[in-house]
């Protein structure tokens, strides 16, 4: 008797904007669990495309935000800037602006967007200080990003074949791991904070010699509290008197399990091996 | 306490079992993992019996749209239960093909059980 614990994605990716600052570090199968398909910029909505993108500020500027992402309000706050033209383009430290695809190309997992200067309607100037933040979009209708069955997007792991819990670096400038605790689907209400990512192996559900994993992110400083998560997991002994089934991360189905709640949970991808 | 070991067994086919991964018989310890391949099957990995290359052995279960989880609930179910011999799926000699785990869930209707080495 075994116990089996049931891992539901919902990928997660930050990044600072330090190299070449209009595009974001590359999404890989790695870091995000699957590289979304290319797309060219164009009109597309974060439903059909599977992912919301973020550029939280870190140095005030003017001339930055494009009007259309202005009137989209703070993603954290809501407010919508008031005042002329200028102000409305200007961006002070700890604002949270969401993009939109109209400037936004995807090519190899890397999001480039035009900025403001090429497009003061949807463009946004990155600051090297900015960061990003990308996430899978809850109730996507991309069947490569979403909930819909395949591999790579859930999985029932048997906890006897549990291997490791390895801290993933998320806190030097080229790993910066930031996201969005709490408020609404939308982000409105939570707060922008540190994360910490946690890399889970498992042997080889297909059997060969490259482990499985799980990488999730969660609160920082959760990494202990993961690991004994873990350790519960494993030798508990649920499976002697009950069923031995745990639902660990349910990320897209918009509820909250115990672990993601205990463990302050918002993002959980995979790489299992093809069978 | 119950110490025996529980065992898995699966057929699929009919109910003449003569030819290789017709049907199987495992430990329920042996199960891998579990994934959904589509939204009316769901994977099972079960740790080789063969040792040949590097590949555990498949169950593919055919379910009702959009039941994966519920599919692998009732799998763990059967692993955990008492045993020791757990029938899956099964073949009376003469008639359909049964599928006793449909019993623990009524809502996965599971039609179909193809084993794969």
């Amino acid at each position: 008797m075994d116990n089996y614990v049931y891992f539901g994605k919902r990928s997660h990716f930050s990044c600072l904007a330090n190299g070449s600052v209009q595009t974001s570090d590359a999404l890989t199968a790695a870091n995000f669990g699957i590289v979304p398909a290319d797309f060219t910029a164009a009109t597309a909505t974060e439903e059909a495309q599977g992912y919301e993108m973020f550029i939280e500020t870190k140095e005030a500027n003017g001339s930055t935000r494009g009007t259309a992402l202005t009137a989209l309000g703070d993603v954290i706050t809501g407010e919508v800037k008031a005042g002329n033209a200028a102000a409305k383009a200007t961006t002070i430290i700890g604002d949270v602006t969401r993009l939109k695809f109209d400037t936004v190309g995807m090519s190899s997992g890397v999001l480039t967007v035009a900025n403001f200067g090429a497009d003061g309607t949807d463009g946004y100037l990155v600051d090297a200080a900015d960061r990003w933040i990308i996430r899978e979009k809850i109730g996507s209708t991309n069947n490569a990003l979403s909930d819909v069955p395949a591999i790579n997007q859930a999985a029932c792991l048997n906890m006897a074949n549990f291997i490791s819990a390895d801290p993933v670096d998320t806190a030097t400038a080229a790993t910066v791991g930031i996201g969005i605790i709490g408020g609404n689907a939308d982000g409105l209400g939570g707060t922008i904070a540190d994360i910490d990512q946690t890399l889970l192996s498992f042997k080889s559900v297909k059997g060969d010699a490259t482990n499985d994993t799980i990488l999730l992110t969660h609160t920082s400083g959760a990494y202990k509290d993961v690991c004994v998560a873990m350790e519960e997991l494993a030798n508990g002994t649920y499976h002697r008197n009950s069923k031995g089934y745990y639902t660990f991360t349910d990320l897209m189905s918009g509820k909250k399990t115990i672990w993601e709640q205990r463990l302050g949970i918002i993002g959980c991808s995979m790489v299992v091996q093809a069978v | 306490m119950n110490q025996n070991k529980n065992f898995l067994y699966s057929a699929n086919g009919d109910d003449a079992i003569s030819a290789t991964m017709e049907a199987l018989m495992f430990p329920a310890t042996a199960i891998t993992g579990m994934f959904g391949a589509s939204a009316t099957t769901t994977n099972v990995s079960i740790q080789t019996t063969t040792g040949a290359g590097n590949n555990n052995h498949q169950m593919l279960i055919t379910h009702a749209s959009l039941k994966n989880k519920e599919v692998m609930n009732a799998v763990v179910k059967l692993a955990n239960s008492a045993g020791p011999f757990t029938v899956i799926s099964a073949f009376p000699v003469g008639g359909p093909e049964l599928f006793p785990i449909n019993n623990l869930d009524g809502t996965i209707l599971v039609t179909n059980i193809a084993i794969t080495a």
